[in-house]
């Protein structure tokens, strides 16, 4: 399997899934949008307790709100599931697998990805020294492959048999075989989160320095201490990453997609005109 | 038609093929198990392929059970971080 992802990840232009998951929420995303929203709005309710009872110091809220926030996301990989098996569907051109029969393990996957990608949290509050000192290793490398695992768990499992850890297996081995893929990815959608969170930080520092005292003759001096806020500067992080999430979750199934079709010889962009058709 | 002969006794007539290693056998090297012939070649591989089935079987439902069971700490740890990332964040916002 390790040569087979080798020859196609040497063949195949690294970044063309994330090309295609814009073409696809630019046809598609009417069909897949209210299912993302259904699969956020928990999880938006409790990040806005949670940010409300941090900014007004209600701190003792503060577990039973990450209590929430833990349920939310198990919720969101429900409904996220559901946008991955659709894609993968249409793609494949099969009826969707069950999903409620492999929903258990497409769950406990997507939790053992979620701590590989978040444990800095816990390294930074248990041995902060040693993250100072190997922090790129033990908190950017198993996010990586976290990131990856969470993103195709979905597919994985829903494409023919493999067991939960025979999927986590492969990503394993996939990240390990398709480094160069793997880094343009990931650099990829990371610059483009810190160039989205730039744009939008300028547009707030425009609109509150520029457009609204001085055009529309309003008084900014409070609004702009709000948009300074960690409070504040927390809820757009967290609205920005709502989007690539979304974003993520579509590219994750074409990226999966784009791999199997590699290997059988079918074209992804093909396949999507056909869609299209 | 062309007569094949057993592959252990060129001297008799083969009465069929056996399903595994696909040589030709005679009535006594064939045994016919589940309704289909095999060579005494194609039992022992027939039973290794079994017995590697059965092996991979059990593996395949301790993995999975493994994974199934990592789930209330893999839960219990997500927790963590959301309550440790929010402590942070308080920290910031004060």
């Amino acid at each position: 399997m390790a040569g087979e992802i080798a020859e196609v990840t040497t063949k195949r232009p690294a970044l063309r899934p994330l090309d295609e998951a814009v073409e696809y929420i630019r046809n598609h995303g009417a069909a897949v949008f209210p299912l993302y929203v259904a699969a956020v709005a928990p999880m938006t309710i409790a990040v806005y307790m949670l940010l409300d009872a941090a900014s007004t110091g209600m701190y003792s809220a503060l577990p039973e709100g990450c209590l929430l926030l833990t349920v939310a996301t198990v919720w969101k990989w429900a409904w996220a599931s559901a946008i991955q098996g659709r894609i993968q569907s249409a793609l494949s051109g099969k009826p969707m697998a069950p999903l409620l029969g492999r929903l258990s393990y497409i769950i406990c996957l997507k939790l053992a990805a979620s701590v590989a990608m978040l444990w800095g949290s816990l390294i930074i509050k248990f041995a902060a020294s040693v993250a100072l000192l190997w922090g790129p290793f033990i908190i950017i490398i198993p996010a990586i492959y976290g990131f990856f695992l969470s993103g195709m768990a979905v597919p994985l499992l829903l494409d023919g048999s493999l067991s939960p850890l025979a999927a986590a297996i492969w990503t394993v081995k996939w990240v390990g075989d398709s480094i160069s893929r793997v880094v343009k990815i990931t650099t990829a959608i990371g610059l483009l989160f810190l160039v989205a969170y730039v744009g939008v930080s300028l547009l707030q520092l425009l609109a509150t320095q520029m457009i609204m005292p001085s055009l529309l003759g309003i008084d900014t001096s409070e609004l702009s201490l709000i948009l300074s806020g960690a409070t504040w500067q927390m809820a757009v992080v967290f609205m920005l990453f709502l989007a690539f999430d979304f974003f993520w979750t579509v590219a994750a199934a074409l990226l999966y997609h784009d791999i199997q079709s590699g290997r059988a010889g079918v074209d992804l962009g093909l396949r999507l005109t056909a869609l299209e058709g | 038609m062309e007569i094949k002969h057993c592959v252990n006794h060129p001297d008799r007539h083969a009465i069929g093929v056996c399903v595994i290693t696909k040589k030709p056998i005679c009535p006594e090297c064939s045994t016919k198990y589940e309704g289909v012939n095999y060579s005494r070649e194609g039992l022992e591989e027939l039973k290794r392929r079994r017995a590697q089935k059965t092996r991979s079987g059990i593996w395949s439902r301790a993995a999975n059970l493994a994974m199934v069971a990592q789930a209330p700490l893999s839960f219990y740890l997500l927790y963590l971080c959301y309550l440790y990332t929010f402590n942070a964040f308080t920290g910031l916002a004060k």
